[in-house]
Order: structure tokens, then C-alpha cells, then sequence
């Protein structure tokens, strides 16, 4: 068996080029992973069935044409999506006991892509049901545990997805980033986790929480890779009316030489300096501007004076859009009905609709909508004179599962640092920087709209100079 | 702030047992304190941003897309209940026959 909790999708594929190791062994090394591991961590609800066959027609094409990898850049990978991506024929549900038994009858975009470039789907991954939370404790099927502290969260509401990369059981695994969802478990367990500007990747077949601001990502080890599953993902897609019509560039081929920063401005976000922070996070973060000014990056101190206003906006926006979004759950065309929605998917429903009920509407939801301009405004004008921010991910390593799964505001506070650039749509992406008492500590890398190659660039070269991360708990199931 | 738990379930049409309306009660009367923060900004010359990246106006040939149908079978798939090429729903009028 292959090591794949040390692999990359970069050496997987000089591996499979030089044909040192098939899709099938990578394939099984995954499922062997998932069999022992997921009865400890809880990450995977549902395996495919047909992922060793989908790995044996791999194996052929590659043997009977060399220059295969060209037209399926991520052929013979082994990925896991979130459970909110659909899948034709395999099983979707959301982690709510509302979509237990649903089987779409469609692949989403991103999926479909994903299968065209060559990935092997070995299945679906758990989560906070509807994507809502901040720790994964909120799924109808259990939470998911840190493989770094098995009392812990990995981080939600893609807990699973981030759970299962540093057990082994993928090189690679899809998310949705809604109010950090990617960014925090990234942080959480080690990872690298992209939230693209919003329309850059499809929405379509994604069962949807936010329409305005559900952004479609993905965990993996390194930059590299998560350069390499954008150039996949990107683009216009006419069933999402929400994706750009520019033709993203291929971001992994302009990662640049990674030695240098010179000539790039790097803001740091003022007000996300505060008290509330773990000191050792902000030494953390301090330790990574330190690092990104030896590579001859300018720092320079922004302002974003709207971004405290970030969460509360956030929670008028979101239970408004979940509202109108799971409003379609009746139990008519598919899956249960409202009676069997869990406690938070409920307050959310509850929520939006108390707040465009009549009276309401303009006091909540109108004023909600005006304060994100602002916060929008600031990001624009940030940019207009720093090239990136680079911002801390999360004000605590990760929490125990417990500690706030009865204090919902609390649970929403989580998202402070990463919530605001889902209001304003800028892409970010989680990086991991250090550890705290053997726990990971990410930093996050945030641009101006469409600006990933950008993002990519800086990130890459912070992280050839970062080196490895020390001092984690060795994985622990 | 305290909020009417059984308006707003009647309202979303989310059933609610007597017994889960304090702890409901709490919860969200303890959210929309928080969001009211937002009552402390003035806003009165700010625009709503409904689309972020600016896009208007995106609109598609109007013609069928025969591959993105679902067949009535796919379609009927996933219903708990259905009769021939029909879902079964809650009936809406009674049948006073």
C-alpha cells in the first residue's frame, strides 16, 4: 500500500506517468484508508461502489496512450466530494436526514469536469447538514473528528472533506465556501483551501445555502495542487448565469519561480488585530508577514472598517437566501419534509423568515444588503493600493467538539475573520502557517475579484519559503 | 429583544413542539440582538448590492436544451410517492362530493 496521507497529486502523477504506481493501487490505498479510519473520524458517508473500475479504465487509458494526461490533466486521482455536490446516481445527502435516500439523477458541473479531466470519485464526504456551521457538529449523521486531536473539530461546515486528506483517504477533496467553510477546516487540519471569487466556478448542482455567495472550492496538500484542480474547475458555465464569461488561465503553469515577492504590496487587515485573538495565532501570523518581508514583499497596514459588521450581515443574508432556498424541501419530488430538518437548519429557516416578514423587510434584510455594499467598498478600496491581504483564518486553533455546539452565536463567531470576504466575493485562499500546542494554525492570502493567479503566485512562494510546518500531534485514529 | 417563536414557525411552516419554544426563544432572541448591531449604521446614501461581481442583464438563447431535461422517469425518481408520470401531492381543496 502507498502512503497517500504524505502524497500529493504532483508526485501521484509523476508516479502514474512513470507508471511507479497504477489508479487502482492509489484507488485502493484510499478505500483501505476510508474502511479503517472512518469508523474514528467520521468523514466519509457514502463510498462509490464503482471507483475501482473507474480506476482499472484509468489504468488502460494510460497504458495504451502516453500522452493521455494531456487531454485528462488529473486522470487516475482519488477525490472525495462534499455531500452537497450531485452526483448522478450516487447518493447526495446534504447530511440531513431530509435527503437521506436521494439519488440525483444528474452530475453537477464541477463534478462533471472533474470526471472529464480523469478523477476518480471514491465518494462523498460528511458535513454540517446544509452547510450550515462552523465544526461539522451540526451534520444529522455525526461530526467529524480532527485527525490531529480526536476530541476536536476539524472545522465546518466541510469537515469531513478536510478530515479525510491527512487520514489518506484522498489527494484531493471538493468543498463549498459559503462564510469560510473551505478556509476554516483548512486551517484546521493542515490544508491548503481555496474559496474562489464568486462565479469563477459553477454553482450548478450544488445543492445550494447562500445563491449570492456560495463559492466552489476544494482541500488539498499544497498550492501546486490546488492551482492544478482550478484550471479544471473554472469557467463559464451557461447553467450558472452567475460565472464569468473570461477564460481563466491554466494556474498551475504560472505559479512563477516562488523565490521572490519583490515589487508586490501586502496589506494587513487592522482591525483583525484584536484582543480576542489567541496570542499564539497572532505569533503565527506575525511569524508569516515576517516571512513574506524576507521574500521582498512590501507590508503595508490596511483598514477595512465595515469588516466587524461582517457576521451580523451575514446572518440577515444567509438564513433570508436558506429560507427561500430550502423552502423547496416539501417532500413532493424528493426527500422528506420539513419535519425532519435538524435544530439549525430550522433557526435559520426561522430566522430568514422573521427577517422579510412584513415590518421587518426593510429594518433587516434592505439594511443588510446596504451594509454589504460597504463592506464591499472597503475591499475595493483596499485594493486599489495592495496586491493581496494576508489575514489570519480563525482567532482559536481548533475548538472541542461541544465547546459551542449549544451557543449558536458563538458558533457563528468563529467565521470573523473569514466571513467578510464572502460579502464582498473576493477569492481567499487557507494556508497552513504553523502550530499551536501541537494543533494547525493557518494564515489566509485574499485578492481583488478574478485575481486567483495572483493569489496562487503569492501564496506559492510564502510557502517554498515557509518550509514544513513543525511541531504538529502526530495523527492520532 | 424577545421574539414570537410560534409567529415565526407558523410563518416558515416549521413545526414546533410547546416544549422547544424556550430554548427557541433564547436562541433566537439572543441572533437578532446581535444582527440589530447593523441599526447603528447610517446607510441612508448606500446602494443594496444584490450581485457582487457586477454582472447584469445575463440571459440565454431561447431554445429548448434537450440535454439538460430529465426524462420523466429521472424526474420521478426520487418521489415518495408518484402514480404513472404524476407526483402525489397534499391534496388542496377537499372533495366535498
Amino acid at each position: 500500500m502507498i502512503n497517500i496521507a504524505d502524497l500529493t497529486i504532483q508526485k501521484a502523477q509523476d508516479l502514474l506517468k512513470s507508471k511507479q504506481v497504477s489508479a487502482v493501487e492509489l484507488a485502493e490505498s484510499c478505500i483501505n484508508n476510508i474502511t479503517q479510519h472512518n469508523p474514528t473520524l467520521n468523514a466519509v458517508l457514502t463510498v462509490n461502489a464503482s471507483a475501482i473500475e473507474d480506476a482499472k479504465e484509468a489504468d488502460s487509458l494510460i497504458a495504451s496512450d502516453s500522452s493521455i494526461f494531456e487531454q485528462k490533466p488529473l486522470l487516475g486521482i482519488p477525490l472525495l466530494h462534499k455531500d452537497v455536490y450531485s452526483t448522478k446516481d450516487l447518493r447526495t445527502t446534504a447530511a440531513s436526514k431530509v435527503l437521506e435516500a436521494y439519488i440525483p439523477p444528474y452530475d453537477a458541473t464541477v463534478v462533471k469536469k472533474l470526471n472529464e479531466a480523469g478523477v476518480i470519485t471514491l465518494g462523498k464526504t460528511n458535513l454540517d447538514a446544509w452547510a450550515h456551521g462552523s465544526s461539522g457538529e451540526n451534520s444529522d449523521f455525526g461530526a467529524t473528528k480532527n485527525p490531529y486531536d480526536l476530541q476536536r473539530t476539524p472545522g465546518g461546515s466541510s469537515s469531513g472533506s478536510a478530515a479525510a486528506l491527512p487520514a489518506g483517504m484522498c489527494l484531493v477533496s471538493t468543498g463549498t465556501d459559503t462564510g469560510g467553510s473551505i478556509r476554516l477546516p483548512a486551517a484546521f487540519c493542515n490544508l491548503v483551501g481555496l474559496k474562489p471569487t464568486y462565479g469563477r466556478v459553477s454553482r450548478y448542482g450544488i445543492i445550494a445555502m447562500g445563491s449570492s455567495f456560495d463559492s466552489i472550492g476544494h482541500f488539498t496538500k499544497t498550492v501546486t495542487d490546488s492551482a492544478k484542480v482550478l484550471s479544471v474547475t473554472a469557467g463559464l458555465d451557461r447553467h450558472d448565469g452567475t460565472t464569468v464569461p473570461h477564460t481563466p488561465p491554466q494556474y498551475h503553469e504560472n505559479l512563477g519561480s516562488g523565490t521572490s515577492l519583490k515589487g508586490k504590496k501586502i496589506g494587513i487587515v487592522r482591525e483583525f488585530d484584536h484582543e480576542g485573538t489567541d496570542r499564539a495565532i497572532a505569533q503565527v501570523t506575525r511569524n508569516a508577514i515576517k516571512t513574506i518581508e524576507s521574500l521582498g514583499a512590501e507590508v503595508v497596514d490596511v483598514s477595512l472598517p465595515h469588516a466587524q459588521y461582517a457576521i451580523a450581515t451575514y446572518y440577515i443574508l444567509i438564513p433570508a437566501e436558506v429560507s427561500s432556498n430550502l423552502g423547496r424541501m416539501t417532500g413532493t419530488r424528493f426527500g422528506k419534509g420539513y419535519e425532519a430538518f435538524g435544530d439549525e437548519a430550522k433557526r435559520r429557516i426561522m430566522i430568514g423568515a422573521y427577517t422579510l416578514s412584513a415590518g421587518y423587510y426593510d429594518a433587516y434584510y434592505n439594511k443588510a444588503l446596504k451594509v454589504r455594499t460597504l463592506i464591499k467598498q472597503d475591499f475595493d478600496t483596499v485594493f486599489e493600493n495592495v496586491d493581496a491581504l494576508l489575514c489570519p483564518v480563525s482567532p482559536s486553533t481548533p475548538f472541542k467538539l461541544g465547546e459551542k455546539a449549544n451557543d449558536p452565536l458563538a458558533m457563528y463567531l468563529s467565521d470573523i475573520f473569514v466571513a467578510p470576504m464572502n460579502l464582498a466575493g473576493v477569492p481567499a485562499l487557507s494556508v497552513p502557517a504553523g502550530s499551536v500546542n501541537g494543533l494547525p494554525v493557518g494564515i489566509q492570502f485574499v485578492s481583488k475579484h478574478f485575481d486567483e493567479e495572483n493569489l496562487y503566485k503569492i501564496a506559492y512562494a510564502y510557502e517554498q519559503a515557509r518550509g514544513n510546518i513543525e511541531g504538529l500531534n502526530n495523527l492520532s485514529f | 429583544m424577545k421574539v414570537d417563536v410560534k409567529k415565526i414557525a407558523k410563518l416558515a411552516h416549521i413545526p414546533v413542539t410547546n416544549d422547544q419554544i424556550p430554548q427557541l426563544e433564547k436562541e433566537l432572541s439572543s441572533i437578532i440582538t446581535f444582527i440589530d448591531t447593523l441599526q447603528q449604521l447610517d446607510t441612508t446614501s448606500v446602494e443594496s448590492t444584490n450581485q457582487v461581481t457586477g454582472l447584469t442583464h445575463v440571459v440565454r438563447a431561447d431554445r429548448v436544451e434537450f440535454e439538460s431535461i430529465l426524462t420523466p422517469q429521472q424526474a420521478l425518481l426520487n418521489a415518495p410517492q408518484k402514480e404513472d408520470n404524476y407526483f402525489i401531492v397534499k391534496a388542496v381543496f377537499e372533495n366535498n362530493d
